[in-house]
């Protein structure tokens, strides 16, 4: 039996379902509430725009969601984890410029983070508008609106840090209820017109792209159908293929049954236009609309938490990957995989804040909405055709038909989301510049950095360590002196660690462990092997830990030196744990170096202002003791400078008296 | 794929005992001492390495100054192991 983040088995249940319902249909799910107001906007109801108009969501939703994301998408599961840098970790080994797709698709994916709560709450809450007395009131993109719709949100943010394991039992019935009601009251409106079912015909849609005028930049609103399609594979470690596949098929059923009564109510509604109505809540009777707004509020806060905790999952696997800054994680439950990042929930908090603010209304987020979301499904195809090719080995024309269809599909989707942002672009693409440097910056310096780190032979070594060890001359610096190494070899070390250890006063210890962290592909792997270079004297530790599990190092260290000293493999004169007869506390101590950049440096453009922004962004992040789970206590800070490109040839020429 | 000559180096010189060798670049200079360390590649495994006389234990002077030289790895045309009078050709 296959056994998923959470701990939530594979398994099919009722449960389980339930909980699939509540975590990744959230975003998707909701979109019946803005779609057809989009594709309908400000033009005359008829037959041909509303019949193509919901063609091409039947079909947009049959092609992006169910073949693309649900058949295929999900099978390249990287030990039941979903997602961008899930796939990327898969396919990475395949081709090094794949790191941009990767860092394209998961800036998008962070901005849809921001875009996605601002705008499915606000679409909810502007419904309010046609309840009966509050029409002048509620009006979209008004001051009360705006208000309202911030106060869900700085609620909602407000209590991510206290988890979101006693509310989320309440997401499955939620959405449960949301999606019944869909059926319910899609069904009423397709018994009044049921001719709207002819409109599952692709001609329709075909019709509505080629012949009607501007018919292909309708795409735009279309796509907003299938927007939530990523979260389906980012989710996936949350709820496993089964019962995402099988929820699946009655949340189609529920949003295509919606759509369609949606189209059959503009059929026989008989005004020629929209005039502000939306017509979700129009299909909506009347002496059920609050309930109705009520539980789409909360279907919208259930998308939003989604995306809030999507968000979460998708920067702590950034920064095991090295994408992003080092910044503070917390586990606000016992629920395994729940995390909580501070700064990610202010920064998104401030996003989601400065988006409404802005764009004021949810009509206006529509285009930006659209188009982070379609680059993240560009990107994932891209990889997606390694993982097809490399990985599931599909014949080289099949991986090249997947590409080409999808990509027209998709490229076709992006035009016309782009074309729709015709104002207000610039807050898009300056949050998208800002997560992209941040990715491309953080990536990129540490290959610089990797690139200038030199590496030597620990062996060599060997000899000195032990006569230091035992020179009884130089002051004791510690039991077991513990250095973190970047060598993945056996016999390797940074030579700025020998420097350390010998250079001006030298650091004494009685065992030198090296500790080496191997980020593995494998999302939960936590093994270590150790290589003894001295007997009981010069260790080498290499610690594997999956890319989903925040280091422990300090912890993972006392337990291995546990292990050898019950194995009876660590033999040492003194107590082998470093402890004394006055104290039990075992001596460990780690060193750990505070790079800074040292002036003597002389690099190329590119080199430099990634070099300085790396530095930038490394004194906004977490301490390397903190990242790595290092008591402070235990931890020597050393500075030193780091010195890539060395000035050379210096002409530097005395003087001489005559 | 094209073979890795640098891991293929790399994997050679770190088996051997009697670290002395001797290094023939591009332009006809030879160097003869041991390889102290190197710096990894993003293409290949390693893209420089550091020269250094064979008694030198440290790859910096008192003063910080690197001692010997640093080899980029594609300026290496010949080396001569002195272990097992073997060359290796680049």
């Amino acid at each position: 039996m296959e056994n998923s983040k959470n701990g939530i088995k594979s398994k099919v249940t009722i449960a389980s379902l339930l909980v699939a319902l509540g975590i990744i249909y959230g975003d998707i799910g909701t979109s019946p509430l803005y779609v057809f107001k989009a594709i309908i906007g400000t033009r005359e109801i008829n037959m041909m725009l509303v019949y193509g108009g919901v063609s091409c969501v039947f079909w947009t939703l049959v092609f992006q969601t169910t073949i693309k994301y649900i058949w295929l998408t999900l099978r390249a599961d990287n030990h039941g984890e979903g997602g961008i840098f899930s796939l990327y970790a898969l396919v990475r080994r395949y081709g090094k410029k794949l790191v941009i797709p990767t860092i394209l698709g998961a800036t998008t994916l962070l901005a849809d983070g921001i875009i996605t709560p601002p705008i499915s709450v606000s679409s909810a809450i502007e419904g309010l508008s046609m309840v009966k007395g509050l029409e002048d009131i509620i009006i979209p993109g008004n001051l009360l609106t705006i208000g309202i719709v911030i106060g869900i949100l700085s609620l909602l943010f407000f209590f991510q840090r206290f988890g979101t394991q006693v509310i989320g039992k309440t997401f499955g019935p939620i959405m449960s209820i949301w999606f019944t009601m869909l059926v319910v009251f899609g069904v009423r409106q397709i018994l009044i017109h049921p001719n709207i079912l002819s409109a599952l015909n692709p001609y329709f849609a075909y019709d509505l792209l080629a012949n009607y005028p501007n018919g292909f930049w309708l795409l735009g609103a279309v796509f907003l159908c299938t927007t939530g399609a990523e979260a389906l594979y980012s989710d996936l470690g949350h709820c496993g293929i089964k019962n995402i596949r099988i929820t699946w098929i009655y949340v189609k059923i529920s949003l295509i049954t919606a759509y369609l009564g949606q189209a059959a109510w503009l059929m026989h509604q008989g005004q020629p236009l929209l005039n502000g109505r939306n017509p979700f809540f129009e299909i909506i009777p009347n002496w059920f609309l609050l309930p109705s707004i009520v539980i789409a509020t909360s279907a919208t806060i259930i998308a939003s938490q989604a995306l809030i905790s999507g968000s979460f999952t998708l920067i702590s696997e950034a920064m095991n990957l090295n994408f992003w800054p080092r910044v503070t994680v917390k586990q606000p439950s016992d629920s395994k995989g729940q995390i909580y990042i501070p700064s990610i929930n202010s920064l998104l908090w401030f996003g989601c804040i400065l988006m409404m603010v802005y764009f004021k209304e949810s009509t206006h987020m529509e285009a930006a909405y659209g188009f982070s979301i379609t680059v993240t499904m560009m990107m994932t195809s891209v990889l997606l055709g390694y993982f097809l090719y490399f990985r599931l080995k599909w014949n080289k024309v099949y991986v090249v038909l997947f590409l080409t269809v999808f990509g027209a599909i998709e490229v076709a989707f992006f035009i016309a989301n782009v074309a729709k942002i015709k104002e207000r672009w610039m807050f898009l693409f300056f949050e998208l510049f800002i997560f992209t440097v941040m990715y491309y910056v953080w990536y990129f310096a540490r290959k610089i950095n990797n690139r200038y780190t030199k590496f030597i032979e620990l062996g060599k070594y060997s000899e000195q360590l032990t006569e230091l060890s035992q020179d009884f001359s130089i002051p004791k610096f510690a039991t077991h002196l513990v250095y973190l190494t970047k060598a993945d070899r056996r016999h390797e070390i940074e030579e700025k660690i020998i420097q350390s250890i010998f250079s001006k006063k030298p650091k004494r210890g009685d065992v030198y462990w090296f500790l080496h962290i191997n980020r593995t592909e494998d999302p939960f792997t936590l093994s270590y092997n150790v290589s003894e270079l001295v007997d009981d004297k010069v260790i080498k530790v290499n610690i594997n830990i999956g890319f989903r599990i925040q280091p422990r190092t300090e912890l993972y260290f006392k337990k291995i030196v546990q292990d050898l000293v019950a194995n009876k493999e660590l033999n040492l004169h003194i107590r082998p744990d470093g402890s004394t007869k006055y104290n039990n506390e075992p001596d460990f101590r780690f060193v750990v170096f505070k790079k800074f950049l040292s002036v003597e440096n002389e690099f190329t453009i590119r080199d430099g202002l990634l070099l300085k922004g790396y530095f930038m962004l490394k004194h906004l992040g977490l301490s390397d003791e903190r990242a790595f789970g290092l008591d402070k206590s235990d931890v020597e800070v050393e500075q030193i400078p780091l010195v890539y490109q060395p000035i050379t040839n210096i002409q530097l020429e005395r003087e001489l008296k005559n | 794929m094209k073979t890795d000559s640098s891991l293929l180096l790399y994997n050679k010189y770190y088996s051997l005992t009697n670290k002395e060798i001797e290094v023939e670049l591009k332009n006809k200079t030879k160097w003869r001492g041991k390889f102290l360390g190197y710096f990894r590649g993003e293409k290949n495994y390693i893209s420089k390495w550091q020269l250094v006389d064979i008694d030198v234990l440290f790859g910096s002077d008192n003063f910080g100054f690197l001692m010997g030289r640093i080899i980029v790895h594609k300026d290496i045309v010949k080396i001569f192991f002195f272990q097992d009078n073997s060359i290796m050709i680049l």
